[in-house]
């Protein structure tokens, strides 16, 4: 019989690689036993897996970690089924405008009514608002007219204004054009890039565009980021140049500075590329500073 | 012992004895049922099981024998992971033929054509997606956009919503799992429709 007394709860680290298959026995019994016992552990985990076959879906898993989730989560028809649904998911959500978080926390208000036991009574929360707008509208006129009910005067019927006759074609001014509706904002897939030893493309990673995506931005972090401009280029494997960039230089970010290249996604199809970045040095030459394999695929 | 625990098979009476044991109450004990029954789906589904249904409910069906023998269980998740663990320990021997049989099904999956299995997965997501409630198809959409650019906006999302960020990650979690099961629905039935 197992101990009542809970161990301690995993970090997301731990969670990933028991998911993974990457921990000894006993650090599995020591999971396993937690997410019996307790149901909301249970539920963490089940989130650090979604969150995972997100990962994977995005091309963010590399090495080891990709090796491991796809030996074990490509390796049933149902796991497969579950990365498949997260591909389409992704792709659906990336041609979706955004919503803000401001909308998304209107949606607070509801989880508040929700725990209060009020909702289960009421209408469904696409109605409840108009409804008590109408509700509030109707207590404020009823009050204000038990209020005035003595001194309100009659309404009076005002004469109708006679409709303007319609100006005759020389008085006539060209229509404005009518404002263009604002042109979408475009959408950018961003992929962080991490140099390799060798330009072996056996371990790349894969990226996955989205349809619809108007550009490709890539971020670089490299280990070295003192020099004071940069130039990108990218080729195919067999040494194409597809696209080059000069004048680069770092930027602040999470991670500290990192070089960001933005391509249009058009100028991109599926397939294996070598990103070289070079470092400008005092003597106005470039030295090569990493190098980037990775593989493209565009649905 | 071992021939009659071979042919034990569960039966009606043994489910309901099972559920009695369970909780008092039948609703309440149905959910205990379920909720003990999904963990063990993904016990086994983490272990690398590839037929994890069958598993949890052989598992079930064990601790549901047991009791009706009359044993005495105090806590039963973790009765039932005992008797998963032993499970699994005993389908390593059955992994091999196994993956054999999927190793053929999963060929067979590959020389079929595409008769629009994506469309119409993509089709029932969309229909899916539409059935969210409001409140949560906002939540979902803020949450893997905001997912996609700057990790920072969820927590961002998490603290507009006045909730903990593992408790947005679980409730994301909750409306995606809602999701996969419509769109499996939804697939199977146009799937049959094929047929």
């Amino acid at each position: 019989m197992v101990d009542p007394v809970l161990p301690e709860i995993p970090n997301d680290d731990v969670m990933i690689r028991y998911l993974l298959g990457e921990l000894s026995e006993q650090e599995r019994t020591r999971i396993e036993e937690n997410y019996f016992l307790d149901p909301g552990v249970f539920e963490h985990l089940c989130a650090v897996e979604d969150e995972l076959i997100d990962a994977y879906v995005r091309g963010e898993l590399g090495g080891a970690q990709r090796e491991h989730f796809e030996q074990l989560f490509l390796a049933s028809p149902q796991r497969r089924t579950r990365v498949e649904f997260a591909r389409s998911l992704l792709e659906r959500l990336s041609r979706q405008p955004a919503a803000t978080t401001k909308e998304a926390a209107r949606s607070r208000i509801v989880t508040w009514w929700e725990s209060a036991g009020v909702i289960s009574r009421l209408p469904k929360p696409a109605l409840l608002w108009p409804l008590a707008a109408v509700a509030l509208a109707l207590v404020i006129v009823v009050g204000w007219r038990l209020a005035h009910k003595e001194t309100m005067p009659r309404i009076q019927v005002q004469e109708r204004t006679p409709l303007k006759p319609p100006p005759t074609q020389a008085q006539q001014q060209p229509m404005p054009s009518p404002t263009p509706p604002p042109r979408p904002a475009p959408k950018i897939a961003t992929f962080l890039l991490t140099p390799v030893l060798t330009r072996d493309l056996g371990g790349a990673k894969t990226f996955m565009i989205p349809s619809g995506v108007d550009w490709v931005q890539f971020r670089l972090d490299p280990e070295a980021a003192d020099y004071k401009s940069y130039r990108a280029v990218l080729r195919t494997p067999e040494g194409r140049e597809i696209w080059s960039g000069r004048d680069l230089t770092p930027q602040a970010s999470t991670s500290g500075k990192s070089i960001f290249l933005k391509l249009p996604a058009s100028t991109l199809t599926s397939g294996d590329y070598i990103l070289t970045l070079s470092g400008l040095n005092a003597e106005g030459k470039f030295e090569d500073v990493n190098d980037y394999s990775f593989r493209l695929a565009k649905r | 012992m071992a021939a009659q625990k071979k042919d034990w098979v569960l039966t009606r009476e043994s489910f309901e004895g099972l559920l009695v044991g369970l909780d008092k109450d039948r609703e309440r004990a149905a959910k205990k049922y379920e909720e003990t029954r999904q963990r063990l789906l993904k016990f086994f589904e983490w272990s690398g099981c590839t037929l994890p249904e069958d598993y949890a409910d052989e598992t079930l069906n064990r601790a549901a024998r047991r009791i009706q023998e009359g044993e005495r269980i105090e806590n039963f998740n973790s009765y039932c992971y005992g008797i998963a663990r032993m499970l699994l320990k005993e389908s390593f021997r059955k992994k091999q033929r196994e993956q054999e049989v999927l190793d053929q099904l999963s060929s067979s999956m590959e020389n079929t054509p595409d008769s629009g299995e994506t469309e119409a997965r993509s089709r029932c997501l969309e229909e899916c997606m539409q059935k969210l409630a409001p409140e949560s198809h906002r939540v979902f959409s803020a949450y893997y956009q905001a997912e996609g650019v700057k990790k920072a906006e969820r927590s961002n999302l998490a603290e507009r919503l006045g909730i903990p960020m593992n408790a947005l990650r679980i409730r994301i979690h909750r409306i995606r799992a809602g999701l996969e099961e419509c769109v499996r629905g939804c697939f199977e039935r146009w799937a049959a429709d094929l047929k």
